[in-house]
């Protein structure tokens, strides 16, 4: 009765394909710079959904961990020499010990507390950015950021950083496949289903909660982290709370049951602005009037409406097979 | 088990009135009582939902009145519910395979990595699951949503579940409300099956002929006192018990 | 100038402040109180209620006083419409209660957007401004000028303050509108009509948080998004306060006010904004449910 267990991978397959094939199609450095993009802003959502999806809570301050990556990164290889890869582990040690504080301290309280604190955290982050002008280079920015190396090769192009980049969120995607399989995968979903039941079976929901923040955190600062590499300089101004919003953004919009999500609403919210620089006037508008249309008429988001048009199309092909063989 | 002299209140309201009892190994005992007699409370005092205020209660040699639900599991307690708790959004097999986490351990490192250790706990959750579906016969609709069962195969669910944990001491909450005849008989047998593979059972119920039939001993409450305990024949004939269910539809098994 | 003067001055500054904040937390509270839902858009009432009287009275030339009362009624009808229109459909659906709020708090974050980027597009972005209600004499107090506005400010957010808590605690509609989150389906027992409380506590909030608007704006000028820090920060004097708790939403907004000027006058101006937040979090890990806040909501 064991079913085999490639089939939860072909979302992963079917990415992985997209991504090798892209490049042959692309027509200019523009193209890969918004695929970079759509990368790194998956893994911010992808963080925001396992929060939501599995915690049932949002973070308002996604925008500040991204930015704690990204500075801690930038200010440790421009100021200390330190070779980018060392400073990886760094960046994502220290975001993840703040969200542990933040979530340890709201977590069993009841409600949004989460949030609030999330809220309050990812303001004062941006702030810190751009009063510390001596670590951070405050509003001028921080300049000079080296580039990341692989195996000897400089990734100092659009191309070369989009293979780090597409590597990386497969990799990712891969894992989170398997967490959300297996056994933790099942904890955490049945403290969506029923918490106390949850509890009743051996699931601490309190601990499972936090992980799951200080995860979202870590996958923020991870972006942060190939942002400042990719970019090479940081301003403040990419952290604060209107991109905390975006990402959750593109969380809901993209649909918060499934880990694809994140990448659907990456997709359609970096891609929108484009279609929409006519209109430039427009955009904050159209934001917000997407983020509203969504959440009350398509509450489960480009996720959830694939997933029903795949089931009726399931359906269809059944009837049609039912009909053929004459049952 | 022993409980002693646990006390429970809500607000102003005594849930639960200085009660003492003890359990056996082995046993099937029975808590039965008027609606409103305390007795979810007290399995929710048992598994850790709430504390009480005064009294404490040992099992198998540990103080647990303290202790939060998910300890109380990996010391050997499992339950069912009142009202269906089942996760929804789950199918029947995850249901049961939750069931089985207190006796596992891989966390989100090796479950993401696919290490060895995980995988191959991963069958054994997997193998576990089906043996408990398969012992309460709901096998078939294994891979199906666990929304889709029927009443009757939800509260079988629901102990296969709790089955998964390899339980000393199972907490059955009117596992036999809703259900037919038929299907009271099937919970009768299964519950025989419980006892005969060494797990004690607490069985909290309002239907007199279950009770009755597989009981080794009652326990009566009203209002959160005990009035009676003892064997069915005893309780069956006992004045304060058969005066607590005035009023209300009393189903006697005869002699 | 002495050190007494500053200090006066900063406390004035701070209890100025303070109302706008008191303002805009007691419209969190009532929305909160009567549908659980923490309306991120209140911040953009407070915009709306100077940018739209500026409006009316620069360029349609109307008196000020009937802009003002104008600009209320129809901001309060924006409440209303933005009730109607985005929270009464996500509503339905037996859905648990906490995770359905999640959604419309979101909803309420992009209703947000939706009116800054309106206001974006109809006033532009530069910061636009309103004559002062009683002149630009200052008044001098202690050896310390003040601008006249400031007792307007103070001065009609008591009285705000004062008709709101005697509305809610007076008046059947009131009454009805503290009590009904807490038990919906008991309210609805009761009689009391839930949808009415919530176009009602929309309403009431948006009328009071453009009030405000419009007091600050001959002092502070107004920009298209100038409601969001407002928002933000208004509603971190709610949770100091007590979310929920009306009182405390107006203490809160006082505490808020006196400690930002007094932070930024005696600690740190650069680090202004950060007050808010900090206090935010203190307030969170010390005692969340705020300084007059009582039910500890813990999980089970």
């Amino acid at each position: 009765m064991k079913k085999g267990n490639l089939h939860h991978y072909r979302g992963v397959l079917i990415l992985l394909v997209i991504t090798t094939v892209f490049p042959f199609f692309i027509r200019g450095h523009y193209h890969v710079n918004l695929m970079v993009f759509i990368g790194i802003y998956t893994l911010l959502a992808l963080g925001l959904t396992l929060l939501l999806g599995y915690a049932g809570q949002i973070s308002l301050g996604q925008a500040g961990f991204y930015g704690i990556g990204a500075y801690v990164s930038g200010i440790l290889t421009v100021k200390f020499g330190i070779n980018p890869w060392m400073a990886l582990p760094i960046a994502i040690g220290i975001t993840s010990i703040l969200a542990f504080f933040i979530g340890f301290s709201t977590l069993h309280l009841k409600g949004l507390y989460l949030a609030m604190a999330t809220l309050g955290v990812g303001i004062i982050f941006h702030i810190l950015f751009v009063e510390l002008k001596d670590l951070t280079g405050g509003a001028i920015g921080l300049m000079d950021i080296p580039s990341l190396s692989v195996a000897g090769i400089k990734l100092d192009t659009d191309l070369k950083f989009y293979f780090l980049v597409w590597f990386i969120v497969l990799l990712i995607f891969f894992l989170v496949t398997n967490m959300v399989n297996s056994r933790v995968g099942r904890g955490m979903r049945a403290i969506q289903g029923n918490e106390l039941a949850s509890n009743c079976f051996g699931v601490d929901s309190f601990k499972y909660k936090i992980k799951v923040f200080v995860l979202s955190a870590a996958l923020a600062s991870l972006g942060g982290f190939l942002y400042a590499h990719y970019i090479n300089f940081l301003s403040p101004s990419v952290f604060d709370f209107s991109f905390s919003i975006l990402f959750l953004t593109m969380t809901i919009v993209g649909g918060r049951e499934s880990i694809w999500g994140a990448l659907y609403g990456a997709t359609l919210l970096t891609l929108l602005p484009e279609f929409l620089r006519r209109y430039e006037d427009l955009n904050v508008m159209i934001w917000g009037l997407i983020l509203v249309v969504v959440l009350i008429f398509f509450n489960r988001g480009i996720a959830g409406g694939l997933d029903i048009s795949i089931k009726k199309l399931e359906s269809r092909f059944r009837k049609i097979g039912e009909i053929s063989s004459g049952t | 088990m022993t409980v002693e002299d646990v006390q429970k209140s809500f607000g102003g309201l005594v849930a639960i009135n200085r009660l003492s009892f003890t359990l056996e190994e082995g046993q099937i005992k029975s808590i039965i009582g008027p609606n409103g007699a305390g007795k979810t409370t007290l399995l929710n005092l048992i598994m850790g939902v709430y504390s009480p205020e005064t009294g404490n209660i040992v099992f198998d040699n540990h103080r647990i009145e303290r202790l939060k639900p998910y300890q109380i599991a990996s010391l050997g307690i499992s339950r069912t519910f009142q009202t269906i708790a089942l996760f929804e959004n789950m199918s029947v097999i995850e249901n049961v395979m939750v069931g089985r986490h207190v006796r596992t351990r891989s966390e989100f490192f090796s479950n993401s990595f696919l290490l060895r250790q995980a995988r191959i706990e991963e069958a054994a959750i997997a193998r576990i699951a089906w043996e408990k579906l398969d012992l309460v016969g709901v096998k078939e609709r294994g891979l199906e949503a666990a929304t889709a069962l029927t009443f009757a195969e939800q509260r079988l669910l629901e102990i296969a579940r709790a089955l998964a944990t390899d339980p000393k001491l199972i907490l059955l909450d009117e596992p036999a409300a809703g259900l037919n005849m038929t299907e009271i008989k099937m919970i009768s047998h299964l519950v025989r099956r419980i006892r005969a593979q060494g797990v004690t059972v607490i069985l909290v119920e309002h239907q007199m002929d279950l009770v009755m039939d597989i009981s080794d001993e009652i326990l009566v409450l009203n209002y959160g006192t005990k009035i009676a305990e003892g064997k069915p024949d005893d309780i069956q004939n006992n004045q304060e018990v058969i005066t607590a269910y005035l009023g209300e539809k009393i189903e006697i098994a005869k002699d | 100038m002495s050190f007494d003067t500053q200090l006066f001055q900063y406390i004035i500054a701070g209890l100025t402040l303070g109302s706008i904040y008191a303002i805009v937390a007691m419209g969190y509270s009532m929305v909160y109180n009567a549908t659980k839902v923490i309306n991120f858009a209140q911040g953009e009432f407070v915009m709306l209620g100077g940018l739209l009287t500026i409006f009316l009275y620069a360029k349609l030339h109307l008196p000020l006083i009937p802009c003002i009362i104008l600009t209320t009624l129809i901001v309060a009808f924006i409440g209303i419409l933005i009730e109607r229109f985005t929270i009464a459909p996500a509503n339905v659906g037996g859905q648990d209660r906490e995770k359905v709020v999640v959604i419309l708090i979101m909803i309420t974050i992009g209703v947000s957007e939706f009116l800054k980027g309106g206001a974006m597009l109809l006033w532009g972005k530069d910061p636009l401004g309103l004559p002062a209600f009683s002149g630009e004499k200052p008044i001098v107090l202690l050896k310390a000028s003040f601008n006249p506005q400031i007792i307007w400010v103070v001065g009609i957010t008591l009285l705000v303050v004062i008709l709101i808590r005697y509305f809610l605690s007076h008046t059947l509609l009131g009454k009805a509108m503290r009590g009904c989150s807490d038990n919906q389906t008991l309210a609805k027992l009761m009689g009391i009509d839930i949808k009415l409380m919530s176009i009602a506590s929309f309403a009431l909030s948006a009328a009071s948080g453009s009030i405000g608007g419009i007091l600050i704006t001959p002092m502070t000028l107004m920009t298209y998004d100038g409601g969001l820090m407002l928002g933000l920060k208004g509603f971190c004097a709610g949770v100091i306060g007590g979310f929920g708790n009306v009182i405390g939403a107006v203490v809160g907004g006082f505490v808020l006010g006196l400690l930002e000027t007094l932070g930024a006058g005696l600690i740190s101006s650069s680090y202004k904004d950060a007050i808010a937040f900090l206090s935010l979090l203190l307030i969170l890990r010390f005692k969340p449910t705020g300084i007059l806040g009582v039910k500890a909501i813990l999980r089970a």
